[in-house]
């Protein structure tokens, strides 16, 4: 991983081809980060553009391959975060005012996944950055904290929480398909 | 003062290591890794995607053949060989290759060209495939198995045929998928 | 607790932007000369004054990385040269194959 380095120095030095390794390289993490908090592809993409534009312009804030990925984490999820907040229009349904997905009565539910994902779209927006970081991320409490910049003991107690509400949304589910 | 962050640096790099976030490639090429011992030279290339793109900034753009094969790279996520060299007939067996072969009929990747050659004794002793997942993960495996040397190549991510013919240079001839299909009939063939 | 998280990891997958993204990203960076990074030379120079042997491990690694990366890069011709050859190698098999069957198919039909 720290052969990023490399590339992180000849970008700074101006070689577009090395920064556009290090966009490729990491161009998966974070537009899915972006996809899963905004459930727009269209939306995500760009979101994902100006967060290498960004990190385009704050190349020398870079201290090494081991900063970038936590650095390039906390600026997908703020950004997803700004976003989110500054889009007036949009329905944010506390999760449990949320309707339920419609489940054709006595059929097997072929969509879970995808209404999980949507569940977790619903959630406030750090409860679903921290669900994001923690289960698509695979990130620990502690790096969490890290990249949104709050205590630990926040991020625990914000990710029960989640979770608290997830599972209770699965289990009414569950109760309405039987 | 960046003291300590150096320090640091230094310490996470050596502690972390392994690539952050690398996807599981679809196929294990760990099977053939036996056949070291018996080979008399073993090439083993491992370039998951942070050493892909890192190679790349290396490769030289005024050489166009090197600059096609940087394009090529672009949506390529990594590359893995293993090639081996035998001194001798039946140092390896079609059944060493067998792990691979199944790993791509089970994730259903369309065979575009195969080519067989059997022995007097009706045993195989030759055999070309090139496979190409046509699904959204992309990918391309070669398996080529001569007498005395055995060549596996797998590229993950997105390979369009015709990208290949871009690094005639290296060597890539043009590739007619259609109409040059010939060896045993597969039943899978051509599934897209 | 334990099947919401498998369930939860196996929902939230990672995913591919849409092809091209890189070259989109690329397209919007403003093409700028090289910089001479002086602000490295002031860090080294930092570094050093305060504590040398951190700064000596430091760029000995940068190089072994550099190292690791040029060496990659000819394992990368390596692997497409092999999978050049190959794919040349099955054409032409294919090929010749392909020329028998001609002429056992002109043979068959009389027409040799």
């Amino acid at each position: 991983m720290e052969l990023v380095g490399v590339l992180l120095d000849r970008s700074v030095q101006g070689d577009a081809s090395a920064f556009a390794g290090i966009v490729r390289a990491n161009q998966s993490m974070v537009y899915s980060v972006a996809w899963s908090f905004l459930r727009d592809a269209a939306l995500a993409d760009e979101l994902a553009q100006d967060v290498f534009l960004e990190l385009y312009r704050n190349l020398r804030q870079i201290e090494s391959g081991a900063h970038l990925v936590p650095w390039l984490r906390r600026v997908t999820v703020n950004r997803c975060i700004d976003r989110v907040r500054k889009r007036k229009r949009e329905a944010l349904v506390a999760l449990d005012d949320a309707p339920e997905p419609s489940t054709p009565a006595g059929e097997a539910d072929p969509f879970a996944s995808e209404q999980l994902r949507r569940m977790v779209a619903s959630l406030p927006e750090t409860q679903r950055a921290i669900v994001i970081l923690r289960y698509q991320e695979d990130m620990d409490p502690t790096e969490i904290a890290s990249v949104l910049k709050m205590p630990v003991n926040t991020v625990k107690s914000k990710l029960h929480r989640a979770l608290a509400l997830l599972r209770g949304k699965l289990e009414r589910r569950e109760e309405k398909e039987s | 003062m960046k003291t300590g962050w150096m320090a640091g640096a230094i310490i996470l790099a050596a502690v972390t290591g392994a690539a952050w976030g690398q996807p599981t490639p679809a196929l294990d090429l760990s099977s053939l890794d036996k056949l070291e011992d018996k080979a008399k030279e073993v090439n083993v290339v491992t370039l998951d995607q942070n050493l892909l793109h890192a190679a790349v900034v290396f490769l030289d753009d005024k050489d166009k053949n090197q600059a096609a094969a940087k394009a090529l790279i672009g949506e390529l996520r990594a590359v893995y060989v293993r090639n081996f060299e035998f001194a001798h007939k039946d140092e390896y067996s079609m059944a060493d290759i067998e792990p691979i072969r199944k790993q791509v009929h089970a994730l259903g990747w369309s065979k575009i060209v195969e080519s067989k050659e059997k022995g007097d004794d009706g045993a195989l002793k030759e055999i070309d495939e090139v496979y190409l997942n046509t699904g959204p993960g992309g990918g391309l495996a070669i398996i080529s198995a001569e007498p005395k040397e055995l060549s596996v190549v797998y590229i993950d991510g997105v390979v369009k045929v015709e990208d290949l013919k871009k690094l005639r240079g290296l060597g890539v001839p043009d590739l007619d998928i259609e109409g040059t299909h010939h060896g045993s009939p597969d039943k899978d063939a051509d599934k897209k | 607790m334990n099947d919401l998280e498998d369930l939860l990891r196996n929902a939230l997958e990672r995913r591919e932007p849409p092809p091209g993204f890189a070259e989109r990203v690329m397209a919007r960076v403003p093409r700028r000369p090289p910089v001479f990074a002086w602000w490295r030379q002031m860090a080294a120079i930092a570094a050093l004054l305060v504590v040398t042997v951190s700064s000596a491990m430091y760029e000995r690694h940068r190089e072994v990385e550099r190292r690791r990366a040029v060496e990659a890069s000819h394992e990368l011709i390596f692997a497409l040269r092999l999978t050049a050859a190959k794919l040349d190698r099955v054409q032409y098999r294919v090929a010749r194959s392909s020329a028998v069957v001609k002429v056992e198919r002109d043979e068959v039909k009389g027409n040799l």
